[in-house]
């Protein structure tokens, strides 16, 4: 039953993306996307993930792509466009070089299992902590310890692209 | 002392840290004034990005006593660290002298350009310092943004929006290519985190495919930015499209850090795993070292020569990160100090003959420079010659302790290609110095005459002071080489 | 064994003797003399090169007059701490050896390179060479670029280019060599390239900077090979161990003099590296003189004599070094034979020349091979200056009455004996040097070489001894040609009746004194030069005038310290040499036969040339071996069409494919991208972006392949 279920998603999350890229006009194409998000989110409740499960909803099916729709809309970006795939022999390349790595990810990594080494995992069981602390709690603890720094970095960088953003935006005249 | 009291990541990331409060300062100063018409403002806001690196060299200075002392956390206060920190702060302090004129004259963005420009210098420094490749990707998206940004700063000129555009949207996807692998690599060994990744490979064997597999997505990404064949193809693009003093930055600093991060990952952490990326590296190097300098001979514009010289220069730095011996990291550490103030002391030059514009950038512009700016094209000479390998220039020695680390480790033919390479990229490189002091400037009719260079002091002072360095480095290179040897991540 | 003198003065790095201890006095000097002049004569050039500083034609004046002073003064101080630090060493009376480390250049784990001088018998001839035919090639430059623009940027080269040369000969190991060789080589190209006008020289300038790079190469992958195998990079280290690691014609050592070779080669212009020398000829005539004939170009010998320990184990490489050299020198001799122009002819007789050196430095002659570098670079010297003397006449003549004539071409000179006598009376002694006509100095040189190559073909286990054999007959032969293409040079430039057009004859003159003194200098030099080294044997027969002739037998003793050991591994494994020739007869035989079958040539072309001239006709060259001579057996042609176009097609192939295939297509070539590129790249010819993506992916995709199976 849990891998007819996760099939169903997984297949879910490649078609949208397929859809987002083969999308006849930007809104079928960003529905696609938040098809394929929140398909994304129901192997993250499967794998028990809850709380990213939300936090992917909200953030991503969510606020991302509202945002997305009002900037096509306020464009008016709802038209066909022309596509710029080309036919024939370019998709067969292109098909044919990621699903070569495709494949070979495939048939390769993935008979071995998860696992390569013996050492993995370390520690203490994630369900333990998940008992003591709470899902919040193991997702917030490390990141206001031990990943402080990432944490604070992640700000600048935020920043950053804003800044940037910014100075793209502004008309300097 | 330990990161347990979280006060001392402050400490361990002090010169990031003041980088990153000037850069809000140098902001919030542009919002205030809001007063884009000052001509000045160039001139005020780069020497206060200036103080902000001399600020930040100073904080580096600080923190060799407590060198190698910080250990237990995601960051590293290593020697090696604070070696790179003085190569990026340089680089991004002649970057800054060399944008000044050109954002004043350009009416670019001043608080923006100044600001990006060192939050690119904060993320590379934070790259080169992390322990942890989540840290790593934090480090190198900061840099990337704010060169994505840089590099079409200027509206006006669509080649620089296409050039911003086209490198962000690689950049995104080498970043997805960079990112998964960080994730195969977790898959496999249970953390991202560098130190606990070299203990789980102690005794890893092929049979690995999924960590090989990530370490190889990692390695890409990494090629990527610093442009190896065949993740070069938006190098000359991006180069030849993006403000001059930008593309100086990126053929610098964006390649040391990229590079010193390269080495301290594959060089020492994935040293255990060399069996599955050793093979690949050998025949990236080899092919960008030859393929990079053979496309380079045929080309007239100096920033997609200067790019095609900085892929070559990425294959010869990919030796070092194969050979991963003291002799090739002091190599590494040397190449790419020597190659950071040639490459900056030459685009110096660039943006003086452009007149700190865009104009003038075919090779044949630069037809008798020796005779009417003899200093200019004597250093650019110099920096050329370097580039090269030519001795008594610092670039000479870098080459030479590649080389020895090269046949160290037994990469006979590696050495060879990097010798024969060489050669034929001094071709290209002698021939623009060719083109200053052998020919006349063609007297055809539709050619406008090159107005009269006038050498602002800020880049009189690049241009003097990477002259003397180089030259120093390549008679009197023992000192700064012992100082290396006391920097290295191989004990 | 190894030679107790050898031994003393590796051990102590300076040779002590009982009590005498040799110490140069301010070798620095030597080296810093030119530096300095090459910094004030380039200050100066920069300073007038500035554009409002061209109309003041008077403060230019004076400048012009100090780099007057400077530029020759600089080399004149080098030459005489030098010949101030020989005669101390000679009055020391023993070969002596000084070792001075002044910083330590580069030092990794195993591999120190110190930044040091050797003054030992053969650098310090090798540096009287370079500073005293330098000086007067200095001096000549006065007078000769006296009206050309590029006047104090000419003598900044020219300085830099002697301090770079003295690195290369007093350097106390193969790294600094090596910054002395690619220093001479980024000065060469600069002068070459001096009248950059003309876009032909400059072509020449790159010409010989390639092949030049492909000797570099040697060099280098030579000199890490060495390190690989001895640890050491210094002559002193290399001599120390050399006998201790490789073993006689083992794999090891004939690899790296291998590598020696090819760098020895492109240097000093030898088969199949020669083609750069002619177009060198571009250059002002005195660079020619100094670089491309008297000391650059000899740069291989003295890397061979240099490494000679190496080279006596490496019979084979050897056999190939006087194999090389010989043929070179046959080669080009027989191009020499019917050439026009004037420093043409010269530039195929340096190339011959230096042939014989090489042909003397592989029969283990070391000695001699430096000998005939000396004579050669008195009497080639002495040559081209005076062509360069008749080419300046010629040239303002021919610019007097307004005609477009090659002031280079022979064929537009003749009978300019009348107009510039002592000119032609230098020459002429100059062409009998090298002619190999006795009791010049060339004959004594040239003499020794090919003796020796036949002894060697004679001694005792001789490896090759047919081979040798062959050589032999090859040198004699390129012997004979050299006095008939010398004679008919001199011929069809001074004698005969003058061909030049109307007028322009009479406005030839005598070459100026300032010129004039150091012809007279170096034509001296020519007549006596070979006196110091005349074996015993020749001394005491009628060519020594019986013992009467002041000759000695100086040069074998002043540099058998530095070849010592190599003569000892040659005793031990060769034998000693014959002394027989191949065919027959001693040393004294045929020494006469060889003198007078050069007179004989001289005089008979001399004789038949001017007669056939003086009707001031020249028969078109129609055969088909004059014109495959003419046009020098086609190598140029047969280089261009297999190395150079397909290199240049592979350049350009990568660059459409990896730059504009994929970058500026778009905005280049899409009209024509399919059949331009092909139907791979026309796939793409729009979206970069996407093509970038694809390619990236691609390359991942080979990356991941290669890793995984």
């Amino acid at each position: 039953m849990d891998s007819l279920i996760y099939f169903v998603l997984a297949s879910v999350t490649v078609g949208g993306a397929l859809g987002v890229v083969f999308g006849r006009s930007p809104i079928a194409s960003l529905l696609f996307m938040i098809a394929s998000l929140g398909s994304t989110a129901g192997i993250y409740v499967m794998l028990e993930a809850h709380f990213l499960a939300a936090i992917q909803i909200i953030v991503y099916a969510g606020a991302i792509m509202v945002l997305f729709l009002f900037v096509i809309m306020l464009l008016n970006l709802g038209h066909d466009y022309k596509r710029d795939i080309r036919g024939g022999l370019a998709i067969l390349f292109a098909f044919g070089v990621t699903g070569g790595i495709g494949g070979l990810l495939a048939s390769r990594v993935m008979p071995e299992g998860t696992l390569l080494l013996n050492s993995y995992p370390t520690g203490v069981s994630i369900d333990t902590e998940i008992a003591e602390k709470g899902i919040i709690g193991v997702i917030a603890e490390p990141l206001f310890n031990e990943y402080i720094v990432a944490f604070e970095f992640t700000g600048v960088l935020l920043f950053v692209a804003i800044v940037g953003a910014l100075a793209l935006a502004k008309r300097s005249d | 002392m330990s990161f347990l009291n979280q006060w001392n990541y402050f400490l361990a990331l002090g010169p990031q840290a003041i980088l990153t409060t000037f850069a809000i300062g140098i902001l919030l100063f542009g919002v205030s004034r809001n007063n884009t018409s000052d001509e000045h403002q160039g001139w005020l806001l780069g020497r206060i990005s200036l103080a902000g690196v001399i600020a930040a060299g100073i904080v580096n200075a600080g923190l060799y006593p407590f060198a190698d002392r910080l250990s237990d956390g995601i960051v590293a206060v290593d020697r090696y660290a604070l070696f790179s920190n003085w190569v990026l702060l340089l680089g991004s302090a002649m970057a800054i002298l060399i944008s000044i004129s050109y954002v004043e004259k350009q009416r670019i963005q001043v608080p923006e350009y100044f600001a990006l420009l060192l939050f690119a210098t904060v993320g590379l420094m934070l790259m080169t310092a992390s322990l942890d490749l989540m840290l790593v990707f934090i480090g190198l998206e900061i840099a990337s943004i704010s060169v994505y940004a840089l590099a079409t700063i200027d509206q006006r000129s669509p080649k620089g929006s296409e050039a911003g555009l086209k490198y962000f949207l690689l950049g995104a996807f080498s970043t997805g290519i960079f990112l998964y692998g960080v994730a195969l690599i977790y898959g496999s060994t249970g953390s991202a985190n560098l130190t606990e990744i070299l203990n789980a490979t102690v005794d890893a064997d092929d049979t690995g495919v999924m960590l090989i597999t990530g370490v190889i997505m990692l390695a890409v990404g990494f090629c990527f930015k610093v442009g190896v064949v065949p993740f070069h193809m938006w190098t000359p693009d991006v180069y030849q499209g993006s403000p001059m003093p930008i593309t100086g930055y990126m053929s610098v600093a964006i390649k040391a850090g990229a590079f010193f991060t390269f080495y301290r990952i594959f060089g020492i952490y994935l040293d255990n795993i060399q069996f599955s990326w050793g093979t690949v590296f050998w025949w990236l190097a080899l092919v960008t070292m030859i393929g990079a300098n053979l496309v380079a001979l045929v080309q007239n514009n100096i920033k997609r020569l200067l790019a095609y010289s900085g892929i070559a220069h990425s294959g010869y730095l990919l030796i070092t990160v194969l050979a991963n011996n003291t002799t090739s990291e002091s190599g590494l550490l040397y190449y790419l100090a020597v190659y950071t103030v040639a490459n900056m002391g030459l685009f110096a030059g660039f943006v003086l003959v452009a007149n700190h514009a865009e104009h003038r950038v075919e090779v044949s512009d630069y037809a008798g420079l020796g005779s009417k700016q003899p200093f200019i094209a004597m250093a650019l000479t110099v920096f050329l010659l370097s580039l090269g390998g030519f001795p008594a220039t610092g670039g000479f020695i870098g080459k030479i302790l590649i080389l020895r680390g090269a046949l160290e480790d037994n990469y006979l033919l590696l050495a060879i290609a990097l010798v024969i390479s060489t050669l034929i990229s001094y071709w290209y490189y002698l021939r623009l110095a060719w083109f200053m002091w052998m020919k006349e400037q063609a007297a055809t009719p539709n050619t406008e005459k090159a107005p009269e260079i006038e050498i602002p002091l800020a880049l009189k002072l690049v241009l003097a002071v990477s002259l003397v360095l180089i030259v120093y480095a390549g008679i009197f290179p023992s000192q700064l080489i012992g100082f290396i040897e006391t920097s290295l991540l191989k004990g | 064994m190894i030679n107790p003198h050898l031994n003393l003065f590796i051990e102590s790095g300076l040779f002590v003797d009982g009590n005498m201890n040799w110490k140069p006095i301010m070798p620095a000097i030597i080296i810093l003399a030119p530096l300095i002049g090459f910094i004030i004569n380039g200050a100066i050039s920069l300073y007038l090169n500035r554009p409002n500083v061209n109309s003041k034609g008077e403060s230019s004046n004076g400048l012009k007059r100090i780099v007057s002073v400077v530029g020759p003064g600089s080399i004149l101080a080098s030459f005489i701490v030098v010949g101030l630090n020989g005669f101390r060493m000679l009055l020391a009376g023993h070969p002596t050896t000084f070792n001075a480390n002044y910083w330590t250049w580069l030092q990794t784990s195993d591999f120190q390179v110190n930044v040091g001088i050797q003054i030992d018998t053969l650098s310090i001839v090798m540096m009287a060479v370079i500073t005293g035919v330098g000086f007067l090639i200095h001096l000549f430059s006065i007078g000769y670029m006296e009206s050309e623009k590029g006047y104090a940027r000419y003598f900044a080269y020219l300085n830099l280019f002697v301090f770079f040369m003295l690195i290369l000969v007093m350097g106390s190991s193969y790294p600094i060599m090596f910054v002395g060789w690619e220093g001479v080589g980024l000065c060469s190209y600069l002068l070459i390239g001096y009248w950059f006008e003309d876009e032909e020289k400059a072509s020449a300038g790159k010409k010989a900077f390639i092949v030049n790079r492909i000797g570099d190469l040697g060099f280098l992958l030579g000199i890490f090979l060495l390190h690989s195998a001895l640890g050491s990079v210094d002559y002193v280290g290399v001599a120390e161990n050399a006998s201790g690691v490789f073993v006689y014609g083992g794999g090891l050592v004939t690899l790296i003099t291998l590598f020696f070779l090819l760098a020895g080669v492109g240097k000093s212009a030898q088969i199949p590296l020669f083609v750069w020398l002619p177009d060198a000829m571009a250059g002002p005539t005195p660079v020619s003189a100094l670089i491309h004939a008297a000391t650059m170009v000899t740069a291989g010998v003295y890397l061979i004599v240099r490494s000679s320990v190496l080279f006596a184990m490496a019979p084979v490489t050897s056999a190939l070094v006087a194999g090389i050299g010989v043929s070179t020198a046959l080669f080009a001799a027989t191009i020499a034979c019917k050439q026009y122009d004037i420093k043409k002819v010269l530039a195929y007789s340096t190339i011959s020349q230096l042939g014989y050196m090489f042909l003397g430095v592989g029969v283990g002659a070391y000695t001699a091979g430096v000998f005939h570098l000396v004579t050669h670079a008195f009497f080639k010297a002495l040559l081209f200056l005076g062509a360069g003397a008749v080419i300046h006449s010629m040239h303002h003549a021919l610019h007097k009455v307004h005609s477009e004539d090659d002031p280079q071409d022979m064929r537009n000179m003749g009978g300019l004996r009348q107009y510039m006598p002592i000119t032609c009376f230098l020459m002429w002694i100059a062409t009998l040097a090298i002619s190999g006509v006795w009791p010049l100095s060339g004959f004594f040189s040239k003499d020794e070489i090919i003796w020796m190559t036949g002894s060697f073909a004679m001694a005792e286990s001789s490896p090759f001894p047919s081979l040798y054999k062959i050589y032999w007959v090859m040198a004699v032969a390129t012997a004979l040609m050299t006095a008939y293409y010398m004679t008919r040079f001199m011929v069809m430039t001074f004698h005969g009746k003058n061909r030049t057009v109307d007028g322009a004859g009479s406005a030839i003159h005598e070459t100026p004194k300032i010129m004039l003194i150091p012809l007279i200098i170096l034509g001296f030099l020519s007549f006596f030069g070979g006196w110091v080294n005349v074996t015993p044997h020749l001394m005491e027969s009628v060519i020594g005038g019986f013992g009467a002739l002041p000759m000695t037998d100086w040069l074998h003793h002043w540099i058998e310290p530095v070849i010592a050991e190599s003569h000892h591994i040659q005793l031990e494994n060769i034998g000693e040499t014959g002394h027989v020739s191949p065919v027959g007869g001693g040393e004294v035989f045929w020494a006469v036969l060889s003198t007078c079958a050069a007179a004989v040539l001289v005089i008979g072309t001399t004789y038949f040339k001017s007669k056939s001239l003086s009707y001031g006709v020249l028969g078109e060259d129609s055969g088909t071996i004059s014109r495959f001579l003419y046009n020098k057996w086609y190598i140029d042609e047969f280089y261009d069409k297999w190395i150079v176009k397909p290199l240049g097609q592979m350049s350009k192939f990568c660059w459409l494919k990896f730059d504009q295939g994929f970058i500026d297509r778009a905005v280049n070539l899409s009209g024509r991208s399919a059949k331009g590129i092909g139907w791979f790249g026309s796939l793409f010819h729009t979206g970069q972006v996407n093509t970038y993506a694809f390619f990236l992916t691609l390359g991942l995709l080979a990356v991941l392949i290669t890793v995984m199976f």
